[in-house]
């Protein structure tokens, strides 16, 4: 950062006067310190002027225990704003805050989609936001004692601030967590807390109210909040929605979530590198091997050109990412159909298709769903003899026809049709400011794919189009994501043709790599949507920070929008066309 | 006469083919052991694997086991099938007593196992089992189909060995409903006995907390027409009687009253200057002189022993 920089030098002084308060260099992307009381009207102009439409990430970091920070700068608020006509790298937006009552302004009222993002850094980093309708906690529960992401809020099992712990390694003796904690469990209460006098904080969640249906001479109905979840099947695992109902239409709804919260972000932050690649698998744990290959290239991106993977390993990532997004699709459409009502069938045929697939990956990684499979710079094995060949055989004959036969069961099918056309309508322009990506987003029409907009790896050498299907609603959504299906297999006849012979690994290899003091966000299109990984390193071999943009939490920020005016049976199908999991969601 | 046992009779030759004698619990375990209703019930990554044990390849149904239900009500068997955490324990163990007897526990995975890899997180229970028995523990992150099935095949060999007379659930004293845990600023049970144990423990660690902390001077403001001095108490409740505040190398003493206790967690300001005033019992005043130099000064708390307790200092010097 330089602070010697001259007021007049500082970009958008014309436009926002005091706005930036500096520039920082940044490892790939500069950064704007913005002042607080000029976030809002600085995003409104990058907004409508410079074309930045989508917000892509906010999260918040706790530089306690930073070089050079103190605590007038402890908590910093990042933005990633990109323009989803445009492409290209994100302009980031850093803002400051003290130590003692950091407060941000809410950004709610530029980008909608920062609703869920900015409950999550309350909840976690204790950041307050003004002006956001909803603050509450997200992931954990209302009574929750502290914000456990802060550097200074140790888990009930903390041990060291990184690992490898000491009891590990080099010379393990074995401990076991609960022995060293007091209560003998993962608990830990204030001192004193006498758990007979504890008064649970009011937990209900509050439903927008909206007036009265307001006709006059009408019959005085009564609204109805139901609970769905988070133990319900249509809920794809622990979710919970909380209805309100006027007759069977929805009238509000309030996502909950935090019932999977199983502290990926905390745990990250302890691990090395290298330790959070099998983590990665267990976010979306459908398409393991996209989180893989979005760490791993976040990574790379830090560590730098030194880390680039040989040819061999690019092909091979791909392969493995357009795999994962076949079998996420079909996996996706199979349990959409379960949620329409055709239980299980469709399921059955296109669980059949997966599993082929999850040999391969098992064949390669040993793996079916955890396959750990990708390193910085390059991936952990090569593929055993014959592995192509059979790829080769699902991929030109099996795998077309099978998505053929899907398509021809279910597209034009009466049922499907008469459920799914019209139904969660979202426009293109909400879909983007509600921060949506994914299907989502090109369900919505827009042709936004990050493969096409900033592409990574090689696939700025595949043949492929973007699929996109202007109908808004629940249908053009599964109409994506078979046809994306159709590219992915396109992409990978490409691949398996060019695959070259050669190295793996590039880099140095290794177990630990120390990348220089920076941060970074790096992004896939993964199948869901826009999986984004914002590391900072403190030149350490632990990643300062590691958060994960999750895309199918974010999606979820347009469920209300979307459910609202349809029936009770239809926000179960919306639900089910964002195509949640659940790993993701709450990490 | 053949030589059975008193009350049993022979069975004639002719109805031996069209008659099976057996024991009410082999037809009673046989029968429940093949038709385990399983709750639609997934958690995380392992519901993955439940889920594709119930598709083609695998045939959960070959077992008897094809009727997932939705609703506790109707289901034989739960399978914690992922990542416990304690925002969802609380549900879990609503469901589990929400099933009908006999109910049987399968924990898939490392996670609900033992936590698995995510032990360590705040969020994250160690092991269902902490919270609701669990009948047959299926390793694994994920466990395979395989492995699935085999933990079934378990359950089923289990269930067969069981007597009607000696199972937990028809005798008369057996309860079988678990305390639901309640989310605090942590979970914790609801047990009588486990609320008094961590209840015990906190107050320890209070107690304990309290005996390292001690009395101290927080804060010393010296600019404006009201200096003040802070002296915050953060261990147990203090006789200040004897006390001393020194100003500078001792030039000015203040000597607390006879009889002040300072109580936990309280603040004593000690004020001087023109307009000291005395606005609550925790405010004394000094004199209605400056006493602190704006240019740099020492204040010493001084205990009845004459020992300093502890020491501020400001400015340049
Ligand atoms: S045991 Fe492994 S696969 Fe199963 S829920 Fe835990 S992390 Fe996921």
């Amino acid at each position: 950062m330089s602070d010697a920089q001259s007021a007049t030098s500082l970009p958008y002084q014309d436009a926002v006067p005091g706005a930036v308060l500096a520039v920082e260099k940044g490892l790939l992307d500069d950064s704007l310190i913005v002042a607080p009381d000029k976030l809002v009207p600085l995003a409104t102009y990058l907004r409508d002027h410079e074309g930045y439409d989508m917000l892509s990430n906010l999260t918040a970091v706790d530089y306690l225990k930073f070089k050079g920070r103190t605590k007038a700068d402890r908590f910093e608020v990042v933005y990633h704003l990109y323009s989803t006509r445009r492409g290209g790298r994100p302009k980031v937006l850093k803002v400051r805050l003290p130590e003692d009552n950091p407060v941000a302004p809410s950004l709610i009222s530029v980008y909608p989609g920062a609703n869920l993002q900015e409950r999550e850094a309350w909840d976690l980093y204790g950041i307050r936001f003004t002006g956001h309708p909803n603050l509450r906690r997200i992931l954990l529960w209302e009574g929750f004692n502290g914000h456990p992401m802060r550097k200074d809020w140790l888990e009930p099992y903390y041990e060291a601030d990184v690992k490898p712990f000491k009891s590990r390694h080099p010379d393990g003796y074995h401990a076991w967590a609960e022995d060293r904690n007091p209560w003998g469990d993962n608990v830990r209460y204030p001192d004193g807390f006498d758990p007979e006098t504890w008064q649970s904080p009011v937990q209900t969640v509050p439903l927008p109210r909206h007036g009265g249906n307001g006709v006059p001479g009408a019959i005085k109905t009564e609204r109805l909040v139901v609970n769905m979840g988070p133990q319900h099947p249509s809920t794809h695992g622990v979710f919970r929605m909380v209805v309100e109902l006027d007759g069977e239409t929805v009238t509000a709804l309030e996502p909950e979530m935090g019932y999977l919260h199983r502290n990926h972000e905390k745990i990250g932050e302890r691990n090395t590198y290298l330790m959070n690649m099998p983590y990665t698998d267990r976010l979306d744990y459908l398409s393991s091997m996209s989180n893989n290959l979005a760490y791993a290239i976040a990574v790379e991106k830090l560590l730098g050109d030194e880390y680039k993977p040989p040819e061999r390993a690019e092909y091979l990532r791909v392969i493995m990412a357009e795999l994962t997004r076949i079998v996420n699709h079909l996996f996706s459409v199979g349990t959409f159909l379960n949620d329409l009502g055709a239980f299980f069938t469709p399921l059955l045929y296109t669980v059949r298709e997966r599993e082929l697939i999850l040999d391969l990956f098992e064949a390669a990684s040993g793996s079916r769903m955890m396959c750990n499979y990708m390193r910085f710079g390059g991936v952990a094995r090569d593929v055993p003899d014959g592995w192509l060949d059979q790829c080769r055989q699902l991929v030109y004959e099996r795998l077309p026809a099978k998505i053929d036969e899907l398509d021809r069961y279910l597209t034009g099918n009466e049922i499907v049709q008469q459920r799914c056309v019209g139904v969660g309508y979202l426009s293109p322009e909400d879909a983007i400011a509600l921060s949506c990506t994914g299907p989502q987003l090109r369900g919505s029409g827009v042709p936004y794919d990050i493969r096409k907009a900033e592409p990574y790896s090689i696939y700025d050498r595949f043949d492929f189009s973007v699929v996109a299907f202007d109908g808004c609603d629940v249908y053009s959504r599964y109409l994506v994501r078979i046809e994306e299906m159709r590219e992915s297999i396109k992409i990978l006849k490409q691949a398996l043709k060019q695959i070259p012979e050669g190295p793996i690994q590039g880099g140095k290899g290794g177990y630990t790599v120390r990348p220089p003091v920076g941060d970074v966000y790096s992004r896939i299109e993964a199948p869901k949507g826009e999986l984004g990984f914002y590391l900072v390193s403190d030149g350490t071999g632990n990643p300062y920070r590691y958060r994960v943009r999750p895309p199918s939490f974010i999606n979820l920020t347009a469920l209300a929008p979307m459910c609202i005016g349809n029936k009770v049976a239809d926000s179960v199908i919306i639900l089910g066309a964002i195509d949640i999991v659940l790993g993701e969601v709450d990490r | 006469m053949s030589n059975l046992p008193p009350g049993m009779a022979e069975v004639p030759e002719e109805v031996k083919s069209n008659v099976i004698l057996s024991t009410v619990d082999f037809v009673y375990n046989l029968a429940r052991s093949y038709s385990l209703w399983p709750m639609t019930f997934g958690l995380a990554c392992c519901a993955i694997e439940f889920i594709v044990t119930g598709t083609a390849r695998y045939d959960m149904s070959r077992f008897g086991m094809e009727v997932a239900r939705p609703s506790p009500r109707q289901a034989d068997l739960m399978i914690v099938s992922g990542t416990v955490t304690k925002k969802m324990v609380v549900p879990i163990v609503r469901l589990y007593n929400q099933m009908a007897e006999p109910r049987y526990v399968i924990s898939m995975g490392a996670c609900a196992t033992g936590g698995g890899p995510f032990k360590e997180g705040y969020n994250v229970v160690s092991g269902i089992d902490k919270f609701i028995p669990v009948d047959v523990y299926v390793p694994g992150c994920p466990p395979t189909p395989e492995a699935l099935i085999h933990g079934f095949i378990t359950l089923h060999n289990k269930i067969k060995k069981q007597s009607v007379r000696t199972v937990p659930w028809y005798r008369k004293d057996y309860v079988g409903q678990i305390p639901i845990p309640v989310l605090g600023p942590d979970i914790f049970s609801t047990d009588p006995a486990k609320m008094r144990q961590i209840r015990d423990i906190n107050m320890q660690r209070l107690m304990a907390s309290r005996a390292a902390g001690k009395v101290s001077i927080a804060e010393l403001r010296h600019a404006g027409d009201d200096e003040v001095v802070v002296i915050r108490n953060t261990g147990l409740a203090q006789d200040m009687t004897g006390w001393q505040l020194h100003s500078g190398q001792g030039e000015r003493r203040f000597h607390f009253p006879a009889g002040f206790v300072l109580m936990p967690d309280a603040e004593v300001r000690i004020h001087s200057g023109p307009e000291a005033e005395a606005a609550t019992p925790n405010d004394l005043v000094w004199t209605t002189q400056r006493i602190w130099r704006h240019e740099g000064d020492t204040a010493t708390l001084i205990d009845a022993g004459g020992a300093v307790v502890s020491t501020f200092s400001y400015g340049g010097n």
